[in-house]
């Protein structure tokens, strides 16, 4: 995971998290306890396997917990965000406000002059 | 509903939105529209989670079911002398006719209306696959069950046991306090500490106005019979029931509103 430090705000960004995906379901994840896999599928509309393979990345960057379980007979399988999670996340959310305000800078109306 | 696409690019962040909804941008998104298609993410996984109508209906419906344990059997005298109760009836005050049995009905009703809760939350969550997280909710209201029984032993120590200054210094609070736990109370705040607790973790504008209402209407009933003078024969065997009644309409209306609104959304 590069999380870069000072700088371009930009270099807050992490490739890890800034994924639009996985960005997703951080952010889902950050709202709630735990969050079924089911749930996400449909929020984000991804298929099974693509939602795998991103959750299989974030848990490999202790970003998420997976818990796999039961719920009757049903399989069900709970996501929970971490504190590093939570904290990827704030520092992603903190860079693109940071991004938001520069571009309001050099974009916003010109100033009035004499 | 919409789907957000986000990307990084040479040129900055920008975002892409599928468009399933006529009111969806069609176009590349700069951070804002991204920070925005976050919001609108955590909006949803919000809404989904929300299920406090049960217990707005719940602790509503507890305040009306102790109604009959409120009224005295005739026209109270201005003060009436402390019951010799069982420490757990603490909840009852000790001012009431019913005092005891009122006391009883509060351990329970609270005990039981905090582990209801917490159950629902849990089957709520396991239903729609969002949980929330409810412990604290429960810790509060356990903790705030187990403060309300010891609050007027306390309460009446610092006000008749301990040195005059002490008594002195702390009677603008304790007087009013142990008013509110004769009148059998109590368990009105740790309700709404409660909910206070729960409109947090829910993250809810509107079970925080319910709330707020209800602390409101809390303690201008409380102000009302502390500052009132009150004189042999002002008040009659309603008058306690009254008090205790008037916010539970707050949490029943709130409770119905919420889950008319929460079946229209899941429809």
């Amino acid at each position: 995971m590069s999380t870069g430090t000072g700088g371009h705000p930009t270099n807050g960004l992490s490739d890890t998290v800034h994924q639009r995906n996985r960005l997703g379901i951080l952010t889902i994840a950050a709202e709630a306890e735990q969050v079924e896999v089911a749930y996400l599928r449909e929020a984000l509309e991804l298929t099974a396997g693509n939602l795998s393979r991103h959750l299989a990345v974030l848990e490999e960057a202790d970003l998420i917990h997976i818990d796999r379980g039961y719920h009757g007979r049903r399989p069900k399988t709970w996501i929970r965000i971490t504190e590093q999670g939570q904290a990827a996340l704030t520092a992603e959310i903190d860079a693109l406000r940071e991004l938001l305000r520069r571009h309001q800078e050099l974009g916003g109306p010109p100033q009035p002059t004499g | 509903m919409q789907t957000y696409w986000y990307r990084s690019s040479a040129r900055g962040l920008e975002v892409t939105v599928s468009e399933q909804s006529s009111t969806a941008p069609n176009s590349r998104a700069n951070p804002g529209e991204l920070l925005a298609s976050m919001a609108a993410l955590r909006r949803r996984t919000r809404v989904t989670r929300h299920a406090y109508w049960l217990p707005l209906l719940l602790f509503g419906l507890l305040i009306a079911a102790a109604a009959p344990l409120y009224v005295e059997s005739a026209d109270p005298l201005a003060m009436r002398g402390t019951q010799d109760n069982p420490a757990l009836t603490g909840l009852g005050g000790d001012f009431l006719e019913h005092s005891a049995g009122l006391g009883w009905y509060w351990l329970v009703a609270l005990v039981g209306g905090y582990l209801l809760t917490l159950g629902w939350y849990r089957w709520h969550g396991a239903r729609v696959g969002v949980l929330t997280p409810t412990r604290t909710y429960v810790l509060a209201g356990i903790v705030g069950t187990l403060v309300g029984l010891v609050l007027p032993i306390v309460l009446r120590f610092l006000l008749l046991n301990s040195a005059t200054s002490v008594s002195s210094a702390t009677s603008w609070v304790t007087t009013p306090l142990l008013g509110v736990s004769n009148r059998g109370m109590v368990p009105h705040l740790v309700i709404a500490v409660g909910l206070l607790v729960l409109a947090r973790l829910e993250r809810s504008r509107v079970l925080t106005a319910v709330t707020v209402c209800y602390v409101v209407a809390v303690v201008l009933v409380n102000v009302y019979f502390q500052t009132a003078d009150f004189q042999p024969g002002d008040l009659n065997r309603h008058s306690v029931l009254l008090a205790a009644l008037l916010p539970a309409p707050i949490l029943l209306v709130g409770g119905i509103i919420a889950l008319f609104t929460t079946g229209k959304r899941s429809t």
